[in-house]
């Protein structure tokens, strides 16, 4: 719903931040990828829920990227920004390439050249802005809440 | 001579002094002398007064501080609500606009059933995905409207209904690649596929070759294949791209809908689609949906 609300007025060069995949990419780097798979199915669903496109497509793309960002689990803490700003742009190209192989297998084919240059490479580099903005306040809330054991 | 007798001499002189100054006066025998003493004061005058002024302007001001304070608080408020109706009116006067063009189209293609609708998601109902072109629309099954309906604004063609709610609708934008329309161009009446991009432009598609079409070129819908009404505006031809090599060419198209702009769009409800029927590509061939 925030994503699909906010998501527009962030719009810049025709794309936008994928707010949902920040907070997924954001939240496996502080809290390894069982919560991070855990809150990538979830938001993904919703996702799907909200699309138009084949269900499952966005769901799939978060875990698989989500399952990416547990490389810089545990190295985050002594670098503070850096390694998530780092990790923000390859694990973004990791999630609309998966999109972009699903949705030209399930949906319609998709131009790769043209998916690269007027989406995929503007929305990764505006995700690196949204990790700017977004790993600090969940940051504070992992040490807020501290670790929990959840099981799925 | 005693001191109180001069003192009476004196007041006696000063009293014949002022008598004769008040006869003189009366006979106009003083003006002169007054003219030329006003003359001398002058810059004096004016420099006092001056000062006088700054004197009483600076204890006003103190005094009417507070209520210039409190009169300009009210103006601020005053022009604050000022603008906050301006801006409101101003979006009405634009809304009209828009509902005034729609009504025309209305009227100048009257064998359709519109139902106006606002859409809902240009900013709370995009897709939220970018690489996805679809909006969600604030009318639904309680207003008639149906999966596969054709969606349009006075610019032209917007879409087709593929979801649909009680109360909202879900509508596939002409630019997402997964979107397919039977065109015709305009002049040479040739007709192909126009297929979304994902860089959000339009290509026309399945144009035989040997055809002749050129940019400006405007494209509109066929109606072939029952899926869309004919002769909807769909865009202008922007680039043919032929390559002697192929079995068809192709062309950009530039959409004359602006879609990151789309506020209301009307939903034809009256129109039967055919999408069984899938497109039909001009030789024939079935193309896709």
């Amino acid at each position: 719903m925030l994503q699909s609300s906010i998501g527009p007025f962030l719009t810049i060069a025709g794309v936008h931040p994928d707010l949902v995949l920040i907070a997924v990419i954001g939240w496996t780097l502080l809290r390894g990828s069982r919560e991070g798979v855990l809150w990538a199915t979830i938001g993904g669903l919703a996702l799907d829920l909200l699309s138009s496109g084949p269900f499952g497509v966005m769901t799939i793309a978060l875990v698989v990227t989500s399952l990416m960002s547990r490389l810089g689990y545990g190295r985050v803490f002594g670098s503070y920004l850096t390694i998530p700003l780092a990790l923000t742009f390859p694990l973004s190209l990791v999630y609309y390439l998966t999109c972009t192989l699903l949705l030209s297998v399930l949906n319609a084919p998709l131009t790769f050249i043209p998916a690269l240059t007027n989406t995929i490479l503007p929305a990764s580099v505006l995700n690196m802005a949204g990790m700017l903005i977004l790993f600090p306040p969940l940051r504070l809330l992992h040490r807020r809440t501290g670790r929990e054991e959840i099981g799925w | 001579m005693s001191e109180p007798r001069t003192r009476w001499l004196a007041v006696g002189v000063v009293g014949a002094l002022l008598l004769l100054g008040l006869a003189l006066g009366q006979l106009g025998y003083l003006q002169p002398a007054r003219n030329a003493t006003r003359a001398l004061l002058v810059p004096f005058q004016a420099g006092l007064t001056t000062i006088g002024t700054d004197i009483s302007n600076l204890v006003r001001s103190a005094r009417d501080l507070r209520f210039l304070r409190q009169h300009n608080a009210e103006l601020q408020a005053e022009v604050n609500r000022l603008s906050v109706e301006n801006a409101r009116l101003t979006e009405v006067e634009r809304e009209n606009e828009r509902l005034r063009q729609l009504l025309n189209f209305t009227r100048s293609n009257p064998w359709y059933d519109y139902k106006a609708a606002a859409v809902v998601g240009q900013r709370i109902g995009e897709d939220p995905s970018n690489l996805l072109f679809s909006i969600f629309v604030d009318v639904g099954a309680r207003d008639g409207v149906a999966i596969d309906m054709p969606v349009i604004t006075d610019r032209g063609l917007v879409g087709r209904v593929v979801a649909v709610g009680p109360n909202v609708a879900g509508v596939l934008l002409l630019i997402d690649p997964a979107s397919a329309v039977n065109a015709r161009v305009q002049n040479s009446r040739v007709t192909g596929i126009v297929r979304g991009n994902i860089d959000g432009g339009l290509v026309m598609e399945r144009i035989p070759q040997g055809e002749t079409i050129s940019p400006g070129d405007i494209v509109l819908t066929s109606g072939l294949g029952g899926n869309f009404p004919d002769k909807l505006v769909i865009g202008q031809i922007t680039e043919v791209l032929q390559r002697d090599s192929d079995l068809f060419q192709s062309a950009r198209v530039r959409p004359t809908v602006d879609f990151g702009k789309l506020e209301e769009v009307m939903v034809i409800v009256t129109f039967a689609t055919n999408f069984e029927g899938e497109l039909q590509s001009p030789l024939g061939e079935e193309g896709t949906d």
